[in-house]
């Protein structure tokens, strides 16, 4: 595949579009809170360096001009082939003191079951395309075929514009045959800018990737349980002396909090293998129940760097995702389970563990279930 | 966006008050060019006000579709990317009309004439003629010479052919001169037309500029456009002395990159120390050879994100020399103790362990 283009034009805008894939907006380039990252930013960015706020007080003004003609972003329901930007929370300093700014992508399709979304990048630079490009025209730039990945709903923020639903297919057609990248040259100009925009889209995939996951594996749990704050709100506002533990995932701190002491199950005398777990029920607004349960412990050992622990959920509580964390120093690795919903026998691995983690570690375990599969 | 609103964008727009907020926008970032004249390889020769002209130009002739590309920034209010991407947008304007004044001007008058004409502007390309449906695109002039067709030239003073009046008047003359030789009504191309005027007239005399310079080698044969090129690459010395602080620069920032990931010692211990991988393994602590060979690789990649953005360092206009100077800069800026081989030594590791 070749461009038209000569090197200097092909480098001049790669300079470009790397500029505004990275470098910090003026927000955040002139505020106090990022003062100490804008300043290795300029010390490795030749483009940032020297920039000053006097300098851009005339562009301000000549903005502020132009915002009075420009329309305002809209915010229709998600469906295909439409233009979004995305939230800059999906942004944010990388280890190279980057500033990754996220791009603008064409929604390809709806992922319903996880309420996600998969997606096209684009980029705004005629001259870097190639023939498996898709020019989107009107100005909107070209979607690259070759870099599409998974979102999530709410990760996208303003809508631009839509193509027609042809297009689509043509840019989904494009993105299953994946071998048009390997035929450019590696010292081609293109070839760097094509390794650095599928690296801009796996920083956007990545932040969503666990969430679909989550989505995925427990459909039937509703989406505040992503948001920890949210948790532990909810938490309080059931049982206001429940203790917390300090974690941002949510699940573990289903798993870990200590309802008040009047509302656990305590282990007969004498059961020496009984096991005190939390059971929570939870619908789309709230937790339903919160309550332990009982589980009766018949192994419990490490082997080859792996704790394995065996057992029986109690009658009541058997069905439900149950999830499992080997608790060493604060620290919750979560184990790989396998649990048979009739019976309640479960089975839990956790791979890489010390014999030190398993004399001072504690096993957390955790059945959730959700009322209803539906958004918050 | 109101109907008042783009009223009042456009009185705007014609007022003093627009101008001078323009070249205050201009002189401020070609003033900080000025002061860091490390952003480019190239220093700009555009003057501020040739800027803010393009500037004015931009927003006057392609308001719309820079609302659309412009739209994000300005809700974000980023004045940052804002003057990035609207001086990117001057400054490759400027530089195709400095490459054909002539062209630019016909393109002008032509747009000037507008409908009379049937002038059509899309984004690759501009032309006039006919609107019916069944016309067809003009075959380019060279094609058309070479076949056999012989256009006619109307008597007209060269001085003349940049004025609107004669450029509108020779484009219809070469419209009907092309549909009487085709039998079928046309659309012309904007280029095709200056290709005819050019042919008739030494076009870009009106405007005091050279027409392309034709390089010839020694026994006076033209020389290939890359040819030329490289005869001008040959006073090395020049460019390296115009380049040096630049590329001094450039090397100290990746410097810092490769820095932050413990890769300059471990590049410096290699090449420079000409230490084993083994032995570079042991003294930084990594696992072993192959996990200093993997380090070596994210070394080369982050160099070469940033060497392939820059003219003469990479790809095709790769300049071998500007490039071994680079390397010598950046590895110099590790200042271990025991890099004490000598220069020569450096390049030849170097060279041979990089490129």
């Amino acid at each position: 595949m070749k461009t038209k283009a000569g090197s200097a034009v092909l480098k001049k805008a790669w300079r470009e579009i790397y500029q505004e894939r990275t470098c910090p907006g003026y927000d955040i380039l002139f505020s106090a809170d990022h003062a100490h990252q804008v300043e290795e930013h300029k010390k490795r960015c030749r483009f940032c360096d020297g920039k000053t706020m006097e300098e851009f007080a005339s562009w301000k003004e000549l903005g502020e001009k132009i915002q009075t003609i420009t329309p305002h972003p809209k915010q229709p329901d998600i469906a295909p082939g439409q233009i979004w930007s995305l939230h800059r929370s999906l942004g944010g300093w990388d280890d190279m003191h980057r500033h990754v700014n996220p791009p603008m992508v064409l929604v390809l399709e709806l992922l319903n079951d996880v309420d996600g979304i998969r997606v096209a990048q684009i980029f705004d630079a005629p001259v870097l395309a190639l023939a498996d490009d898709v020019d989107l025209g009107d100005g909107f730039g070209h979607a690259q075929p070759w870099n599409t990945y998974a979102l999530r709903k709410e990760d996208v923020e303003y809508c631009w514009g839509q193509v027609s639903p042809e297009m689509v297919q043509h840019i989904q057609a494009l993105a299953e045959t994946e071998e048009e990248n390997d035929t450019i040259d590696e010292n081609n100009t293109i070839y760097f800018f094509r390794q650095f925009e599928i690296e801009v889209g796996a920083t956007m995939a990545m932040q969503a990737l666990p969430t679909l996951i989550h989505r995925h594996e427990y459909p039937d749990l509703p989406t505040w349980v992503e948001d920890p704050k949210k948790v532990r709100g909810k938490v309080l506002e059931f049982k206001p002396r429940t203790t917390l533990p300090e974690t941002d995932n949510a699940l573990v701190m289903f798993g870990a909090m200590q309802f008040p002491e009047t509302m656990i199950k305590k282990a007969a005398s004498g059961a020496a293998h009984q096991f005190s777990y939390n059971v929570i029920t939870l619908n789309d607004h709230t937790i339903e129940t919160g309550t332990t349960g009982l589980a009766r412990l018949v192994a419990q050992d490490i082997e080859d760097d792996t704790i394995h622990v065996e057992g029986w959920l109690d009658e009541k509580n058997t069905t439900g995702h149950l999830l499992a964390w080997w608790n060493h120093a604060g620290v919750f690795d979560e184990g790989e389970v396998s649990h048979d919903l009739e019976s309640g026998y479960f089975e839990i691995d956790f791979t890489d563990r010390s014999s030190r983690e398993f004399d001072e570690g504690k096993l957390i375990l955790l059945l959730i279930r959700g009322e209803h599969a539906s958004t918050d | 966006m109101s109907q008042d609103n783009e009223q009042i964008f456009t009185a705007w727009l014609n007022s003093p008050e627009c101008w001078k907020l323009l070249k205050k926008c201009a002189h401020k970032y070609c003033k900080n060019i000025a002061d860091n004249p490390y952003t480019s390889l190239d220093p700009g020769k555009d003057e501020p006000d040739d800027f803010a002209a393009e500037l004015w130009r931009l927003l006057r002739t392609r308001k719309g579709e820079l609302i659309n590309k412009l739209a994000l920034f300005l809700v974000r209010e980023d004045w940052v990317a804002l003057q990035r991407y609207l001086m990117s947008m001057a400054s490759s304007s400027l530089h195709e009309q400095n490459r054909d004044k002539y062209y630019q001007r016909v393109r002008q008058a032509l747009s000037d004439a507008g409908s009379s004409l049937g002038y059509q502007s899309t984004k690759h390309q501009t032309s006039y003629g006919s609107m019916t449906p069944e016309a067809i695109a003009a075959p380019p002039y060279v094609s058309l010479v070479d076949e056999g067709w012989k256009p006619t030239f109307p008597a007209i003073a060269t001085d003349t052919v940049k004025k609107a009046t004669t450029i509108t008047k020779l484009a219809k003359i070469f419209r009907e001169q092309l549909e009487r030789h085709l039998e079928k009504n046309v659309r012309v191309q904007t280029r095709e037309l200056c290709a005819y005027i050019r042919d008739g007239w030494p076009a870009g005399t009106a405007y005091d500029i050279k027409e392309t310079q034709i390089v010839q080698d020694d026994n006076g044969k033209p020389l290939s456009e890359s040819d030329a090129l490289t005869q001008a690459d040959n006073s090395h010395s020049q460019l390296l002395a115009y380049s040096q602080d630049w590329l001094q620069d450039f090397s100290d920032r990746i410097a810092l990159y490769l820095d932050d990931q413990q890769l300059l010692i471990l590049m410096c211990l290699r090449i420079y120390c000409h230490f084993t991988q083994e032995k570079v393994a042991r003294l930084l602590g990594l696992s072993g050879p192959s996990h200093v060979s993997y380090k070596m690789n994210q070394a080369r990649n982050i160099i070469n994100l940033f060497t392939s953005q820059e003219d003469r360092l990479s790809g095709e206009d790769l300049d071998e020399k500007l490039y071994d100077i680079f390397l010598k800069m950046l590895l110099d800026t590790c200042k271990d103790e025991d890099c004490s081989r000598s220069y020569q030594e450096k390049d030849n590791e170097t060279h041979k362990e990089l490129s």
